[in-house]
């Protein structure tokens, strides 16, 4: 484990109406199942800043992201976010970041996941596949 | 979800960069790679880029109607290009397994006749949207 990082977020209903409008989803009841990359990028950023870590984020794209829902994330949901850097690893040549995420609320977990991000090495036109 | 084994849903969804700043200001995705053509070329990418995740996010909406996504895995292995008239993807979803859990479907998203991204791995609950998940 590099860093971890523990946040707070209550669900707004405008930021789910906001977030489905975004990806075509209709339902309002339930964030779409990708909503909790609203409460993650901005740390995932944060962590990666560390100037220990010499990680280029002007270089980022997405490699992998997995979201297991135990339950739906509603309105008015007060999570809990836990957010641990694993590794950051050369993959020939460019910088895979992987993240574990937690996600709970009232105790229960809510949802967890994992997520890769991939800063693309300098003379590299393609995506790391 | 009403979709029988082995069925394939085809979906098509226009992006422009409008709906690149819309994701922007919804998810809280700055990165200026989605949203300035030169950011984007000084990464070595040829223009403006859409957000992995918006693509990811059409995706599940194109099965997401009747159920909840329980499950979700995506990978991209290349990027949705957002040149200045914008752009289109194609999202074929089929339909793999039927099991008590839920329809387990494999989603993958084309642009230009390349893929883009692969869920090889996605699960959508039968339970009515708004009920539990046991």
């Amino acid at each position: 484990m590099i860093s971890t990082v523990t946040i707070n977020h209550v669900v707004s209903h405008d930021s789910i109406a906001r977030f489905a409008a975004a990806v075509g989803a209709s339902d309002l009841r339930v964030a779409p199942p990708t909503f909790p990359i609203v409460f993650l990028i901005g740390e995932q950023e944060k962590m990666l800043a560390d100037p220990a870590l010499a990680y280029d984020y002007s270089r980022v794209v997405h490699r992998e992201q997995h979201f297991s829902h135990h339950r739906p994330i509603r309105p008015g949901d007060q999570l809990t976010v836990d957010i641990v850097l694993d590794a950051i690893e050369l993959v020939r040549g460019n910088a895979v970041a992987t993240f574990a995420i937690e996600i709970s609320g009232d105790g229960e977990t809510v949802c967890t996941g994992r997520a890769s991000l991939v800063s693309r090495a300098p003379e590299m036109a393609e995506v790391a596949a | 979800m009403t979709m029988a084994l082995g069925e394939t849903l085809t979906s098509s969804y226009r992006i422009t960069r409008d709906d690149l700043r819309d994701y922007a200001v919804a998810s809280g995705d700055h990165n200026p790679i989605h949203l300035d053509p030169q950011a984007a070329m000084d990464a070595n990418l040829p223009d403006t880029i859409a957000h992995g995740m918006l693509v990811m996010g059409l995706a599940l909406s194109s099965v997401g109607g009747t159920g909840i996504v329980r499950e979700c895995k995506a990978r991209w292995s290349r990027p949705v290009v957002v040149p200045a008239e914008g752009t289109e993807i194609t999202v074929d979803a089929t339909v793999t397994a039927v099991t008590n859990e839920g329809t387990r479907l494999r989603i993958t998203a084309f642009c230009g006749g390349e893929q883009t991204m692969t869920m090889s791995r996605v699960v959508v609950s039968n339970d009515p949207v708004g009920e539990e998940i046991p």
